[in-house]
């Protein structure tokens, strides 16, 4: 994961909104629908 | 009656089955004579009742609700009405 | 503060990391409804929000559990307005308590992680077929930085797998979702949605079970209990946890029944913990006004043959810090029974 920095042992560490963004990444969501985002592009 | 997972209705068209035609009070009825086959009463019809039978149009009472939107759109006043006798 | 969560997402999807189609909506209420178009079509959904994004959704969240599509959301738990408040608070998720949603409530950046995986499998359980909130405390949760162990894909592939659709949308096989249920047949419809809610109590468990066996990783199903049983109880949810177990280190014979799932609501692990306790307190984020802490009135209910003296403690609201010294008061008050609100108008307890 490209914005992961810090490492403690195996662990990352990260913010709890990273590990739920984590977590639905691992599970191949196909859709993500939010308001508001700041476009990444 | 079926009770299927989150309401889904598996069947395509299965609505055809709930003839809400009994739901009427006021029937509409078409002049034949007066009729042009314009179509009007078609495109303003919530149900799609209206029907073109060669050149003009009839009603499908299976479904018609009895709105009367066709008898108040019609441009040529060729749509009557009576109660709905039961 | 949940933008975080779907700002990381967008960043997968723009590196790659993740193939996935980022909807950018006009409001929340349009990114439920995104959400739902897309599980209706078959495929994993999923999107994040809190307090007034959730409130402002909330017609939606009864659609998509009653059309029992097992979409996923993290929700960020923040304060309602007015006033305006972004601070941690429960009012948001407690708000949305009937809609249908399982509500998973996490006390630790790993147990946030492996929750939301664990909720694509929970949700998507042919017995269970409903959405998924996985809720954490914000900025306490959601902005501090944990080490945490991040699985890779091919570890977590076993455990998550392919979403299989119980039904979609298919041009090749038309279906009609959400059509009207007339009163001859909407209470069918809501008791198999009840009696879904109801078989989630099991499929929380086995997952998480199953989750533990896999990755070494559990978090007790639907309650996490430490010191259990004992003299009096504390029950809670959220980061607050993480508190309480370290007071209760200093102190004999009290335990913590941390609720993980408030929905389905664990009434008979409830009952079993507390079986022989003589006084229970119940700590809540949130505050139903006319009444109590909404999850005070669920133990109390869950407990009505029960002798212990349960008393409710409101504390946390609008992000205010839950202290040490205020669980110390939380134990100090153990046996007063009633509603008592910690730490506010400069009164450490107060009625």
């Amino acid at each position: 994961m490209a914005f992961v920095k810090f490492r403690y042992g195996r662990k990352n560490v990260i913010s709890g909104s990273d590990a739920c963004a984590i977590g639905a990444q691992l599970a191949g969501v196909k859709v993500i629908a939010a308001y508001p985002i700041t476009p990444q592009k | 009656m079926k009770f299927n997972t989150g309401a889904v209705v598996h069947e395509p068209g299965s609505t055809k089955k709930n003839k809400t035609g009994n739901w009427r009070e006021e029937r509409p009825i078409i002049n034949m004579a007066k009729c042009t086959g314009c179509g009007i009463c078609w495109v303003v019809c919530p149900d799609g009742a209206p029907f073109k039978k060669g050149k003009v149009f009839d009603i499908d009472y299976d479904y018609c609700k009895g709105c009367l939107i066709c008898k108040r759109e019609c441009p040529f006043n060729a749509i009557d009405s009576v109660d709905e006798e039961r | 503060m949940e933008t975080l969560v779907v700002e990381r997402l967008a960043q997968f999807v723009n590196n790659g990391e993740l193939d996935a189609r980022m909807i950018k909506v006009e409001s929340e209420h349009s990114a439920c409804s995104a959400a739902f178009g897309a599980q209706a079509a078959g495929v994993r959904a999923f999107s994040a929000t809190n307090s007034q994004g959730l409130a402002l959704m909330n017609e939606i969240l009864y659609i998509m559990s009653g059309a029992r599509l097992p979409a996923v959301f993290g929700i960020v738990n923040r304060a309602m307005s007015s006033p305006i408040n972004i601070w941690c608070d429960h009012s948001d998720t407690m708000g949305c308590r009937d809609t249908g949603w399982i509500q998973l409530y996490c006390e630790s950046a790993q147990e946030i992680l492996d929750t939301t995986l664990q909720a694509f499998r929970i949700g998507e359980h042919k017995d269970v077929l409903l959405p998924v909130m996985v809720c954490f405390d914000g900025f306490i949760l959601s902005h501090l930085y944990e080490p945490v162990y991040i699985p890779t894909r091919t570890e977590v592939k076993p455990f998550v797998g392919k979403y299989r659709p119980h039904v979609k949308l298919d041009p090749d096989k038309p279906v009609t979702m959400g059509p009207v249920g007339m009163p001859d047949s909407y209470m069918e419809f809501k008791k198999q949605q009840a009696e879904a809610m109801e078989a989630a109590k099991k499929v929380i468990k086995d997952v998480d079970r199953e989750f533990k066996r896999r990755y070494g990783r559990g978090y007790g199903g639907l309650v996490e209990k430490v010191n259990i049983p004992a003299k009096t109880i504390i029950i809670a949810l959220g980061s607050v946890c993480g508190t309480i177990k370290e007071v209760i280190k200093k102190h004999k014979n009290i335990g913590l029944l941390r609720i993980r799932s408030f929905r389905p609501f664990p009434e008979k692990e409830v009952k079993k913990a507390c079986a022989k306790a003589e006084n229970i307190c119940v700590i809540d984020r949130a505050f139903s006004f006319g009444n109590h802490g909404p999850i005070f009135t669920e133990v109390n209910s869950a407990l009505r043959n029960c002798n212990a003296t349960i008393t409710g403690f409101i504390a946390g609201l609008g992000g205010r810090d839950i202290t040490p010294d205020d669980i110390e008061n939380v134990i100090k008050n153990a046996d007063e029974g009633g509603t008592l609100w910690l730490d506010v108008f400069g009164k450490g307890v107060s009625r």
